[in-house]
């Protein structure tokens, strides 16, 4: 118990622990979008590609993740404005630009002259060495997605179920899968540092998969995707500290168990549903 | 009254024209049928119609009370299969975002739209499915959310691609009549495969295949059969009341 408490008296650990409600925040909400609209491919690509810009950054000395942004967000909207064209590949198109984005990264961070940097915190994250200056640069990503989806939740919702009704009613989707894109973007940036370029899609996508699984409505999917997330990503920086381990593979892990146990519950009840269904017949 | 004016109008995609030269001019209280073989560019004409996709060439005028503006109210029902059926939305919310730019840009709830709402629900029979996803509904029953959102704002045209796909006879038959009452306060411009059907319950029929020829009578003709280049699929079908049918010979 003493070891519970004593670890919150780190400074270390006590950013960890806001940065972990900051990053559930921005996941569940990004996430439910992007799951229910089914564009985790797209962004899976749009994540790789941002390492392309953490190269660049790093051989012109400028700061990684501020290049990863501006990598993230072009990437996002060219795909987002190649997508309009219909006789492009778009699955193919996207896996070029996510081997495309590795690639510049390394030839970029190779041909630096000098010190080599650490690819492992960018590639899989740290937690655990997250600064007062990231704290803030994320708090500004959770105001802006917080209040963007509070006041336009329901025509997210319209746009992202039939895009081409909403278009037949005159409303901007292009602005709004623009705007979406681009937060997209910022929502992968902004948790590099946390759980690293690749695994940093799952902490997206695993909360809405869990909670879908029960709830079937999508501003409720919104809402419960963030306490899954919170609830894995608190599990694994527990269990990363105790079993001093990557604090960002032990989150994913923690939020793959959760999605198991979630997978076995749901089952159960389906079971449980069916049987008393079949009862209420006889 | 006219509302709708297209002239010359052609359209496609990536350089490829799928449709040339339509020319039509939509009345308040028209009901057009569009017939036209698979491919050739019956949803196009549509799209063009509704500014979905841009126009090669021609114009499209919008008229109001005789007074050309920028636009008019249009409910859509496009093809069901389109729809991600596995999307977490409730009927409620589907049919309610047919008020998408009736309402405020937040789309908040008031009301007046709660009324409109459960009147339109009870108009299409699906009160008690309200609370439902929307992927748990039977085909027709999805239909009928769908038809629900193309008109609860009360639009000038409604434009319906292919509303008799996945819906069983019964409900066919109920969809028609709803339709006629509602051409009463709209016009309806709508695409279906099924010859038989279109005759029977539009006004006016126009083929679609690459070219544009409007029909103003709802007779199927012997010329119009020629143009749609299809006999088998009326022979498939079956059901087209030989009373239209000139004889081939």
């Amino acid at each position: 118990m003493d070891q519970i408490i004593g670890v919150f008296q780190y400074t270390f650990f006590q950013n960890a622990i806001i940065a972990s409600v900051f990053t559930t925040i921005i996941c569940g909400i990004i996430g439910t979008y992007i799951v229910t609209k089914r564009i985790v491919f797209i962004t899976g690509g749009i994540t790789h590609a941002s390492f392309g810009g953490v190269g660049i950054a790093f051989y012109f000395g400028i700061n990684p993740i501020l290049g990863a942004a501006v990598f993230a967000v072009l990437s996002g909207l060219g795909i987002e404005y190649m997508s309009k064209y219909k006789d492009i590949r778009e699955d193919s198109a996207i896996a070029t630009l996510w081997s495309l984005g590795m690639a510049l990264g390394i030839i970029f961070i190779f041909i630096t002259p000098g010190y080599t940097p650490n690819l492992n915190s960018f590639l899989f994250g740290n937690i655990l060495t997250v600064s007062y200056t990231d704290l803030y640069a994320m708090f500004a990503v959770v105001l802006i997605v917080v209040v963007f989806f509070a006041l336009f939740w329901r025509l997210i919702m319209y746009i992202a179920f039939d895009e081409e009704f909403a278009r037949s009613q005159n409303i901007p989707v292009q602005l709004f899968k623009y705007i979406l894109v681009s937060l997209v973007a910022l929502t992968i940036v902004i948790n590099i540092r946390v759980v690293g370029i690749i695994l940093v899609l799952s902490l997206m996508t695993i909360p809405p998969s869990v909670v879908n699984l029960f709830v079937k409505r999508f501003e409720y999917i919104l809402l419960y995707s963030i306490l899954v997330g919170l609830s894995g990503a608190l599990f694994g920086l527990f269990m990363s500290y105790w079993l001093n381990i990557p604090s960002g593979a032990s989150i994913i892990f923690a939020l793959v168990i959760i999605f198991f146990l979630g997978k076995l519950l749901s089952i159960v009840l389906v079971k449980k549903k069916s049987t008393e269904g079949l009862s209420g017949n006889i | 009254m006219t509302i709708i004016e297209i002239e010359n109008l052609s359209a496609g995609y990536e350089g490829k024209v799928i449709i040339e030269k339509c020319n039509l001019s939509i009345q308040h209280d028209d009901f057009i049928g569009i017939i036209g073989p698979n491919g050739g560019g019956k949803t196009t004409f549509l799209k063009a119609l509704m500014g979905l996709i841009p126009l090669r060439t021609g114009q499209i005028r919008v008229f109001d009370n005789e007074k050309q503006v920028p636009k008019i109210l249009i409910g859509y029902l496009p093809q069901i299969n389109h729809i991600d059926k596995k999307f977490p939305i409730t009927v409620r919310e589907v049919v309610l975002s047919g008020l998408i730019q009736t309402r405020n840009w937040l789309q908040l709830p008031s009301k007046n739209t709660e009324s409109k709402l459960q009147h339109n629900l009870q108009l299409l029979g699906i009160e008690s499915l309200q609370h439902k996803i929307i992927g748990e509904l039977s085909g027709g029953q999805m239909q009928r959310a769908f038809l629900g959102r193309a008109i609860i704002a009360s639009p000038k045209l409604l434009v319906l691609d292919e509303p008799s796909t996945f819906v069983d006879s019964n409900f066919e038959s109920e969809l028609y009549d709803i339709l006629e009452n509602l051409n009463k306060e709209m016009a309806i411009v709508m695409v279906n495969h099924d010859l038989g059907t279109i005759s029977s319950r539009v006004k006016t029929i126009a083929c679609v295949n690459r070219n544009f020829n409007y029909h103003p009578s709802n007779e199927v003709t012997t010329e119009m059969l020629e143009q749609y280049h299809c006999p088998m699929d009326i022979i498939a079908h079956g059901a087209v009341p030989h009373r239209i049918l000139h004889n081939h010979n």
